[in-house]
């Protein structure tokens, strides 16, 4: 109980909180002009594709900018651009380049939230857990508010509360460390090695992420709670492997994970642990990354929003028809995912 | 009955062709400037 109260509460945690709510805000106003969307069948379906490529697939070079330039304020560029983005979507400029923009400014904001977190973090998972968190409760808040006809100005007012949030947050970089206390990868298999299995466990995460059977998902509501464990579990996730270790809590959460998400589909509850328990690896593939590449953690977190798209963009353009083949493919990539697991990552130390 | 089926065909990506290329050509772009920065990290070792 302790060690938990001191992972929550100490070692600058406070920058997580703060980009917890930036993050927040962040897909909530990208998710309202992604609802917002009217238009051909085309248009709903080359602007997602656009979006989750410029927002999410820049991120490792931004991110490279932003370890090489630590004193610029990628956050503040982030917000300049996310301004700019919804007011030229919402006054019916051009939509792809209102896109763009606004997608720029999500890939800044995300990295200024990722460096400030795993800088500050002292090695620690739960600090960037809690901030990717944040993204999952946006998500469907942004859905639900644009499904209201909220009037777009607020997405306006939205972003400017950010501002004091990244303003405070630069306070915990003033020490600019690098991330050498991350060491959670195995040292005995070379370091390329663990970097393309390390991704290819992500590219696997963000394929089932819309892969996982949820046919009982049929409401506003349900979608809701779906966003809501799956953002619980990524925190679950950064704390118990701090508690317990990496290793352990990769192998048990994907092990106990796969039964409650092949036999969840028409049950939410069942449904919905399993997807907590699945989200739980996120924390520690950012992790192992980060380890690789230690001095350059905007590079490590670019490259699992790389992994990320590369395992969403199958299903813009094919999906399973049958329950069994689905199935079958989550057992095949939750086995390919525990021998990532076990091959890259250290043993756990006995404190842990 | 086939166990997958194409969300899209060839006549739809027409309609999108332009952007559909140009987004993919920047991943691919973006992808192949990270293989490099990530290879000239690896080479340089820790601090």
């Amino acid at each position: 109980m302790f060690r938990l109260k001191e992972l929550l509460f100490k070692n600058n945690i406070g920058a997580s909180y703060l980009y917890f709510y930036v993050h927040f805000i962040l897909e909530v106003v990208c998710y309202f002009v992604l609802y917002s969307l009217i238009g051909n069948s085309f248009l709903l379906w080359i602007i997602p594709l656009i979006y989750d490529a410029v927002a999410f697939v820049p991120q490792s070079i931004i991110g490279y900018i932003n370890d090489k330039c630590p004193k610029f304020n990628m956050g503040m560029v982030g917000i300049t651009l996310l301004m700019i983005g919804v007011l030229l979507f919402f006054t019916n400029f051009n939509i792809y380049l209102s896109i763009v923009i606004l997608c720029l400014g999500n890939a800044c904001l995300h990295i200024s939230g990722a460096e400030i977190t795993l800088k500050s973090s002292n090695g620690k998972l739960t600090h960037s857990a809690i901030f990717v968190a944040g993204g999952s409760f946006g998500i469907v808040t942004g859905r639900l508010l644009a499904q209201i006809n909220l009037p777009w100005w607020t997405m306006i007012i939205l972003v400017l509360t950010m501002i004091p949030f990244i303003l405070l947050a630069e306070y915990y970089k003033k020490d600019d460390k690098t991330c050498l206390n991350f060491s959670y990868n195995s040292t005995s298999i070379s370091k390329g090695i663990i970097l393309i299995s390390a991704i290819i466990a992500v590219i696997i995460r963000g394929y089932m992420g819309y892969g996982i059977p949820t046919s009982w998902n049929q409401t506003l509501l349900q979608t809701f709670f779906l966003y809501i464990f799956m953002g619980v579990g990524k925190i679950l996730g950064g704390i118990l492997a701090d508690l317990f270790g990496v290793k352990k809590i990769a192998i048990i959460s994907t092990l106990i994970g796969l039964p409650f998400i092949l036999f969840g589909d028409n049950y939410m509850i069942i449904s919905l642990i399993g997807v907590a328990i699945f989200s739980m690896t996120m924390p520690i593939t950012l992790g192992v990354i980060v380890s690789i590449l230690k001095n350059t953690p905007g590079l490590a977190f670019g490259l699992t929003t790389i992994g990320l798209f590369l395992g969403t963009l199958p299903t813009f353009f094919f999906e399973f028809t049958t329950v069994k083949s689905n199935n079958i493919l989550i057992i095949v990539f939750t086995v390919l995912c525990l021998f990532i697991f076990s091959l890259i990552l250290r043993e756990d130390k006995k404190n842990e | 009955m086939s166990d997958f089926r194409f969300i899209i065909n060839y006549s739809f990506l027409k309609q999108v062709m332009y952007p559909f290329v140009f987004s993919m050509l920047f991943v691919l772009i973006i992808i192949i400037v990270t293989i490099f920065l990530v290879r000239k990290e690896l080479k340089k070792g820790d601090v």
